[in-house]
């Protein structure tokens, strides 16, 4: 029998859109990774709409009157698991009878997963006899690092495949008694255990992933690096390391800490169409934002509170790596020069990405933004080429695309211990040692 | 589910694995996992520097394969990535086109004609070539494209470049920026010391000089070369016209470096000035055999312009076969000797009889025609009007310029104060250059020359400067020349005396910015960008006051001249040349020699140069190739009743140099106008005399110009069409016969990334200048290789070693930035690169699968082939060579122009398939292909064969020819020796002279009819599927 050819997915889950992207491992002329686009967009909408009869998802419709929209509920699980209100902001939000968050997340993840499927036997022209399909989705690292959060995000996905291989592909409706019989015939219970060398095969966290491109790019030496992705709610930043094997191979990276604060581009355009007096939905503004700041005094200046939030997040992250770090001299002296990545939506402006220039330690030189080229067989699937102003917010699903051992080794913050100095080597015998005595 | 281990690894750690779907990417199992959902494999795999995960599926174990047609055959295919890399490294490695290594390497634009003097010179056995270029189309470079390219092929040690003495440091500087090439400028005695060298047998230094002809016209020089013959292997002279009178010392010291040169190269734009010797003796010098004669030479001119008729009779609509055929049969007759191998020249005939219709057919056969030329191969010359044919108009003006009373004043008694007789001082150079430039600083600048004249009276008096004929000849600064010594401080404190104030109001520069709000008003009004203004001025005072009084007048401007340092100056000039940067550059002609000002349009002469050759130079910095604007305006200001207006105005109007270049002008030209300026300061003719006197010599000029044009032309008549050249030289771009910047940087980046992680070069170099670090690594490793790449690899290594650099991979970016490094087609890197993939490489997969949407096939499925076809001649050629066979029909497309085409919308456009389908019939595609492969050779023997014999013939009917002409010359001497009763030794001496003469003839004539052409082979470097898609309806 000829062997399949291999698919992965890359499912980004995000809090109010996903993204997917599945790499072609036998794509003729070496491996592809494909964007999934769904009605033009490569974003997916996350919320799960129910009405009386059917769960709908992935639907861009934001109300209807017989609707029940359930915006975030990756952050609700977040909330009700780790009884932390703050991961999820306003009123947790109660859920329909019969379903947990966990369940309509379960099934989100499905219907991700069989988006992407139908994405890939369009990309192949129906031939899905010859492919094989596996996936992996992305945690923030903040959960990844935390056991609890991360046994329960684990086990989404892993439900979702259960009920993607025993039930087939799930459309965008689903009627609510179907929903509860497959809940009930694949309960959380049923997953199998996953030994630890295989949870990165099923989640990894958001910013490895993200990270990915630079830890395989060419252009990207072994290194000390930070990373800060300004997303539309949120902004993680993490310092990690990339290792290499005496200069020959990058083998691993260590994040030695990861952070967020709530503040993103969704506040950035706030503070503008606020400070410009412009009414209506300030999401308006995405992708303008820039042409008014350059143009807009006003504008500039109803920014700073908002880029130092995001900054905050650039500088808890320090403070943790630095906590790591401080009992070695050396370690901290080579701190200072770190390279910085730049992602998410608010990579697109440079005001705000400017700032993150300024070492969070308050040293000198400046540091130094490094400029990742687009990947060479990252594409769309209507053929379209990704667009630069696209990547950013791709990268996760991009990097979550590929199977889990494709970095070696890769450490959350919780696995790093802090650095102590290296113990001083025994001093060399000199000509005084031997002689004086 | 799935958690459970069903099956046992394909592969273990340590073996080796290629991927399935590119197969050219092979590397080591590292680690190895079973990925429970999907339950199968998943490895862990070392390619190259690089770790990546692969599940099982893509994997298989390595295949080791003979030849392209093996992976085709066993459907082993890679995709478009790797297509461009083999595609790039074979070219690389083999490079298909004679000019490979010249081509593309220089930080110049790309101007296909400066490639052929190159092709002539490789052409020509002799190995030596006239370069008699109209000015400012760029010889220099040509001559530098030749250096290239014999640098690549063989040892070059020792070459030495004679320029005239101001064009020294210009050579310097063009082959330092534009080749980086090395060279020193050194005098006569470091000649001497060579010969002196070899005649006392120690061993030759290698040398790179630039030496000036005032330097080396010495008897000195030119009896130590003669006695010890240092040995030259390219010896390259720039104004060749200096060495084409026998009877002086530069033509006889020229006769001795051409005799032990191996490869010569002379650069003129007027190879003849006032009579057809003067390239008779340029040609005997470059080739003694061909052009011994005289009156051969005659002979050869007369047989040449047969060959100029026959080709006119050709290029006539629609071609004249029966007047061609006159021309070849009376060129037969009278030049080609009777016993020569005449395969070719009837194969000529036979094709003009036969009259083809075809226009290429015609078009070969004149090319062909062209061969039979005993002069052109020798000879390149380009002119404006074919090189820019969209040349622009030069529009001068001449702003008057009214002086005020007190300004009148200083300038009266400076001119009054250097007409007056000054005792003793007649035979002093010094003295009389000493009022000269008094007089001229005046007229160019008078608060700068008043400045000057107090300053330099502050100053003790100092020993006079020894000026030498080098740097008298050379671009100077005047006032650092001036040595106020003697009676000439005599003279100065009279200057001053008179003039001690620098007066309160400058005429002149209120004509100057005047002068540039029009230009701008006019830009403003035409909604065009602000035009670029250069104002020249001989004075460093002159340049110095405008910068001040201009930067006073918010008219931001640059400033270069000889006391600017060099970095100052290359920054001044970058900051004119931005777009939006300044729009004034102030520069002397030492600043502003050797440097292209094409951005700039406007140029004013502040002063007014007193020698032709210096307005040329100057104009030249923006007449020349790379001027975008079609109008360029000069504004020359000039004092109103001024011996500037009274004789040099006239003069310089008269000569008509402001409307069009008059080519490089004749010395004496120069010597004339001054001589005619100094009388007017002598103050010994009245008004009208010296009026009368402008008159009649500015005609005189006039017509000596209007006569060496016509001269000019007799050079055409020595040529012969050129167009195959050419050809030659737009196939290797329209044919993409060598890889194009984007295929480089994909096949560097593609090699860098498996061996040197962290080192790639972003695509933005392709278009500028971006900081890279290469890594220590690389460094180390280019260093290490020196001995077999050559000391630039260690030199570039060393550079990387030590941090980040600027790198480009862009012409034009590379030539704003000298500093930044050029990566080309045969910089260190990239033959570093070609040869550690040589090294490593037995044989990688070469059979490819791709998808190409196009409208010159009809959509379905094709078998290609990319060959390179060797030709093994006296002159080896390369060539890349495509083939198409539609897969179900087996049809072959192999017209030429067409299969190349596709070729290079393959290396552009080519697109993976997304799946493969199942290719059967291999077998038959094969042998299709090939057999199309094997006729096209044999077309390519065939055409090769016969041009190949057509060189051959040429050569032994012109060899056959000299020595025909010779034994009949001295036959000729015999039977006046023998009818005027002659002494018995002279007629023995000259009967052995004859027979010797007519031995060497049978010995020609032997050697002619055993030539053999040579041999052609090929090689096959990638062969593959490729389905085409999105034909247009035209095609059928």
């Amino acid at each position: 029998m000829s062997p399949k050819r291999r698919v992965h997915l890359g499912i980004d889950y995000g809090t109010s859109s996903s993204k997917i992207v599945f790499r072609d491992y036998g794509a003729p002329g070496g491996e592809t990774a494909v964007v999934v686009v769904r009605d033009g967009s490569f974003r997916i909408p996350s919320r799960v709409c129910l009405t009386a009869s059917d769960l709908l998802f992935g639907d861009e419709q934001r109300t209807t009157e017989n609707c029940d929209i359930y915006e975030s509920v990756k952050m609700q699980v977040a909330a009700e698991v780790s009884n932390n209100p703050r991961h999820y902001y306003g009123p947790l939000k109660a859920m329909p009878s019969g379903f947990a968050s966990v369940d309509l997340a379960a099934l989100t993840v499905w219907f991700l997963i069989s988006e992407g499927h139908r994405a890939v036997a369009a990309y192949l022209k129906g031939r899905m006899d010859l492919i094989s399909v596996g996936m992996t989705m992305g945690v923030p690292m903040a959960f990844f690092k935390d056991r609890q959060l991360r046994s329960t995000f684990l086990g989404i996905p892993r439900r979702a495949w259960m009920l993607y291989r025993g039930e087939g592909l799930l459309g965008s409706a689903l009627l609510r008694d179907k929903a509860l019989w497959v809940l009930d015939k694949y309960p959380l219970a049923a997953v199998p255990e996953t030994r630890e060398e295989e949870v990165r095969d099923w989640v990894r966290s958001e910013g490895e992933a993200a990270m990915w491109w630079p830890f395989q790019s060419p252009a990207v030496a072994p290194g000390r690096y930070a990373k800060v992705d300004i997303g539309a709610g949120t902004s993680h930043s993490s310092f990690f390391q990339i290792f290499g094997n005496m200069g020959i191979a990058k083998t691993g990276m260590a994040f030695l800490s990861a952070a967020s604060e709530s503040v993103g581009m969704d506040a950035v355009d706030r503070a503008i169409a606020e400070s410009e007096e412009l009414g209506g939905d300030c999401l308006a503004l995405r992708g303008l934002e820039q042409s008014i700041l350059q143009k807009s005094a006003k504008a500039r200046g109803a920014l700073i509170p908002v880029r130092d939030g995001i900054y905050h997040a650039f500088r808890k992250g320090w403070i943790e790596t630095h906590q790591k770090i401080k009992q070695s001299v050396a370690e901290v002296q080579s701190w200072r020069d770190v390279k910085l990545f730049v992602i998410g939506g608010g990579s697109l402006i440079p005001t705000i990405a400017e700032a993150f220039k300024v070492h969070p330690a308050g040293v000198n030189p400046m540091l130094q933004l490094v400029v990742l080229e687009q990947p060479p067989e990252l594409v769309r699937a209507d053929a379209a080429k990704v667009s630069k102003d696209e990547l950013p917010f791709v990268t996760v699903a991009y990097g979550l695309s590929n199977i889990g051992l494709s970095i070696p080794e890769a450490l959350t913050p919780d696995q790093v211990p802090p650095m102590r100095e290296p113990t001083q080597r025994r001093k060399r015998l000199d000509h005084e040692d031997i002689y004086a005595k | 589910m799935g958690d459970r281990v069903t099956r046992e690894p394909r592969f273990k750690t340590g073996d080796y694995v290629q991927r399935i779907n590119q197969p050219e990417v092979s590397g080591v199992v590292r680690e190895i996992r079973w990925d429970g959902q999907v339950e199968s494999w998943n490895y862990l795999i070392q390619f190259g520097a690089q770790l990546r995960a692969v599940p099982e599926e893509a994997l298989e174990t390595v295949t080791i394969v003979q030849s392209p047609w093996e992976s085709f055959t066993q459907g082993s295919l890679s995709g478009k990535a790797h297509f461009i890399f083999t595609l790039t490294y074979e070219r690389l490695k083999s490079p298909p086109a004679r000019i490979a290594h010249s081509f593309a390497t220089a930080r110049t634009q790309f101007y296909p004609y400066q490639f052929k003097p190159l092709l002539k010179f490789l052409d020509n056995p002799g190995k030596s070539v006239l370069i008699a270029d109209d000015v400012g189309l760029g010889k220099t470079i040509e001559a530098a494209y030749i250096l290239r390219e014999l640098d690549a092929h063989q040892a070059i040690e020792r070459v030495l470049i004679v320029v005239p003495a101001r064009l020294r440091s210009k050579w310097e500087k063009e082959l330092r920026q534009r080749f980086d090439e090395q060279f020193k400028i050194v005098k006569g005695s470091d000649l001497i010391e060579q010969a002196n060298r070899v005649a006392k047998g120690r061993e030759l230094e290698e040398f790179r000089w630039i030496v000036s002809y005032e330097s080396i016209r010495s008897e000195g020089v030119r009896a130590a070369l003669d006695e010890a013959l240092v040995p030259i292997d390219v010896l390259i002279v720039d104004e060749a016209h200096r060495l084409r009178n026998p009877e002086t010392l530069q033509h006889k010291v020229g006769v001795v470096l051409t005799r032990t040169a191996n490869a010569i190269v002379f650069l003129t734009a007027t190879p003849v000035q006032n009579k057809l010797e003067d390239i008779w003796n340029l040609l005997r010098l470059l080739s003694p055999d061909e052009f011994s004669e005289w009156a051969l030479f005659q002979e050869q001119v007369k047989g040449n312009r047969l060959i100029l008729a026959a080709q006119a009779a050709l290029a006539n609509h629609p071609p004249d076969y029966s007047a061609a055929t006159t021309s070849v049969e009376s060129f037969i007759r009278n030049y080609a000797p009777e016993r020569a191998g005449r395969r070719f020249l009837a194969t000529i005939l036979k094709r003009l009889s036969d009259a083809p219709s075809d226009r290429r057919e015609c078009l070969e056969l004149q090319a062909d025609i062209s061969r039979l030329s005993p002069t052109s191969h020798i000879i390149s010359r380009t002119r404006k009007v074919e090189a820019l044919p969209n040349r622009p108009k030069r529009d001068a003006h001449w702003q008057r310029v009214r002086l005020t009373e007190e300004e009148r004043a200083i300038y009266d008694s400076v001119e009054d104060i250097c007409r007056r007789r000054w005792p003793g001082t007649d035979a002093s150079w010094g003295f009389q250059m000493s009022l000269m430039m008094a007089y001229r600083m005046t007229a160019s600048c008078i608060p700068a020359a008043v400045q000057y004249f107090s300053d330099k009276l502050k100053e003790t008096e100092q020993a006079e400067i020894s000026i030498s004929e080098e740097e008298r000849s050379g671009w100077q600064e005047a006032e650092e020349m001036t040595a106020w010594t003697g009676p000439a401080r005599h003279a100065l404190e009279q200057i001053v005396e008179s003039a001690y104030r620098v007066p309160e109001h400058d005429s002149k520069l209120e004509e100057l910015t005047h002068a540039f709000k029009a230009i701008w008003e006019d830009d403003e009004r035409n909604k065009s960008p602000r035009r670029k203004i250069i104002v020249f001025s001989f004075f460093r005072r002159t340049l110095e006051y405008l910068a001040r009084a201009l930067s006073g007048r918010a008219i931001p401007n640059c400033m270069i001249h000889g006391g600017v340092p060099v970095d100052v100056r290359e920054r001044e000039i970058d900051d004119f040349l931005e777009p939006a940067g300044v729009s004034v550059l102030l520069t002397s002609e030492v600043g502003g020699e050797g440097i292209d000002l094409q951005a700039a349009s406007v140029l004013f002469n502040y002063d007014l140069p007193w020698n032709p050759m210096v307005v040329e130079q100057r104009i030249g910095r923006i007449d020349r190739i790379g001027q975008q604007a079609r109008r360029l305006v000069i504004l020359n200001f000039v004092v109103e009743d001024s011996i500037e207006e009274r004789v040099l105005a006239r003069l310089l109007t008269k000569i008509e140099i402001f409307k069009e270049s008059i080519g490089e002008p004749d010395p004496i030209l120069g010597e004339e106008i001054e001589r005619l300026a100094g009388r007017a300061l002598q103050g010994d003719l009245s008004r009208e005399e010296l009026d009368s006197i402008v008159e009649q010599q500015g005609d005189a000029l006039a017509h000596r110009v209007v006569e060496a044009k016509k001269m000019l032309t007799r050079v055409d008549g020595l040529l012969a069409a050129d167009q195959a050249l050419i050809d030659e030289i737009n196939a290797i771009i329209g044919e993409r016969q060598l890889p194009s910047e984007y295929e480089l940087i994909l096949f560097l980046n593609s090699f860098l990334a498996n061996r040197y992680p962290g080192t790639q070069l972003p695509p933005r170099v392709l278009k500028e200048v971006v900081t890279v670090n290469l890594g220590s690594n690389l460094g180390f490793a280019l260093e290490n290789s020196a001995p077999e790449l050559g000391h630039d690899a260690a030199i570039f290594g060393r550079r990387i070693s030590t941090g980040p650099i600027d790198l480009t991979l862009s012409r034009e970016a590379g030539y704003h930035h000298p500093r930044a490094e050029r990566v080309h087609l045969q910089h260190p890197l990239t033959r570093f690169a070609v040869s550690e993939i040589t090294k490593e490489r037995s044989r990688k997969n070469s059979g490819f699968a791709l998808s190409l949407s196009t409208k010159r096939l009809p959509v379905g499925r094709y078998g290609f082939l990319v060959s390179l076809i060797h030709v093994r001649t006296q002159r080896s050629l390369t060539k890349l060579v495509a083939l198409f066979a539609d897969w179900d029909n087996h049809r072959v497309w192999a017209e030429p122009n067409e299969a190349t085409a596709l070729l290079i919308e393959m290396l552009e456009r080519a697109e993976d398939l997304r799946i493969v389908p199942q290719l059967s019939d291999t077998v038959a595609i094969k042998d299709c292909l090939v057999a199309a492969l094997d006729e096209v050779k044999r077309d390519w023997e065939k055409r090769e064969a016969k041009l190949e014999q057509a060189r051959l013939e040429q050569q032994s009917v012109s060899r056959l020819a000299i020595l025909d002409f010779r034994v009949k010359r001295i036959r000729e001497r015999l039977n006046k020796l023998e009818s005027s009763g002659a002494n018995e030794f002279a007629i023995r001496m000259t009967n052995a002279q004859l027979s010797k003469a007519e031995q060497e003839k049978e010995v020609a004539l032997t050697t002619s009819k055993d030539q053999k052409w040579g041999v052609i082979e090929h090689e096959e470097i990638a062969v593959g599927f490729v389905e085409v898609i999105g034909a247009s309806p035209s095609v059928s």
